[in-house]
């Protein structure tokens, strides 16, 4: 290969490089701006199968759920008032406990060992009417 | 293989090790998880630089398994396993290309396919798309990291070449 190819294949890395980078960065910034709601609904997930579903909008007192998984493995997850946190791990590396509470859909909270997901999700339509009248 | 060569080869998988012990007691510098220096993979940056593709293959592969039978996390096992081969391979391909030259870019496409093949194996684990949200943050610290530990084995170039 001569000297010309490698330029231009420097040239077309560099491209995909800034093009990758800059459009993620584009993907960050516009999920934060669309937080349309403050209204989230929390769904826990394991191994893809949702076990529980808590709209965080209707928390009034932070309680907490266990959850188990295969291997005797275990979380601690606690639901606050418009947040949702895992207080407790049973696998080594305690990341999802580092990640801390979750209050956006930005990212999610996962433990891997211990197949966890939660994701917090926008509702469209909610049930928010005080008051009817006829 | 000589001795020479399998002495040198056995020192940098034992600095590798060494960086990779070290690195994993660090805490994690950001509440992302998956996002980490991977300051080990300035070793199999020199050893693709100074020997040949297949030695840097060995090297990395020993690493893997050596960490995982040293500390013991057998999860990260797969991750490591799986992101470093397909980081390996992009920057197998780009270095061949390249000539050992810009070792930067080929580090930071390495970084980026390394943490793709992260996610992919947590799809596999987790059976749901919800960590694909993850893809922009570790982009772009694959593109900040990546291009640090590219630096890294660069300018560690001009002291090796001293050496040899």
């Amino acid at each position: 290969m001569n000297k010309n190819t490698t330029k231009k294949l420097l040239l077309i890395l560099c491209i995909i490089l800034l093009f990758v980078t800059i459009s993620s960065i584009f993907v960050i910034l516009f999920s934060k701006q669309n937080k349309t709601s403050d209204n989230y609904i929390a769904k826990i997930y394991q191994d893809g199968i949702v076990l529980y579903s808590i709209p965080l909008y209707e928390v009034k007192a932070s309680y907490t759920i266990t959850i188990h998984g295969e291997n005797k493995s275990e979380n601690i997850i606690q639901i606050e008032p418009a947040k949702i946190s895992i207080i407790s791990a049973s696998c080594p590396d305690k990341i999802c406990i580092n990640q801390g509470a979750i209050e956006n859909s930005l990212f999610p909270i996962t433990c891997l060992p211990n197949h966890l997901i939660i994701t917090l999700e926008a509702t469209s339509s909610i049930p928010n009417i005080d008051i009817v009248t006829y | 293989m000589n001795i020479k060569k399998i002495s040198s080869l056995s020192m940098l998988t034992t600095f590798a090790l060494i960086i990779y012990s070290i690195e994993n007691t660090l805490p994690p510098l950001v509440p992302i998880p998956g996002i980490k220096l991977g300051l080990a993979n300035i070793i199999t940056l020199i050893v693709l630089l100074n020997f040949t593709g297949k030695d840097a293959f060995l090297v990395l592969i020993m690493r893997i398994l050596l960490s995982t039978f040293i500390l013991g996390q057998t999860l990260s096992f797969f991750y490591s396993l799986l992101g470093g081969i397909l980081g390996f391979l992009i920057m197998y391909i780009l270095n061949y290309l390249f000539k050992n030259d810009y070792i930067f870019i080929t580090s930071i496409f390495g970084a980026l396919f390394h943490n793709i093949g992260q996610i992919m194996i947590a799809v596999i684990i987790t059976k749901s798309l919800a960590v694909f949200s993850y893809l922009p943050f570790l982009i772009i610290s694959g593109f900040i990291t990546g291009l640090f530990i590219g630096l890294c084995a660069h300018y560690s170039q001009k002291y090796l070449l001293k050496l040899r």
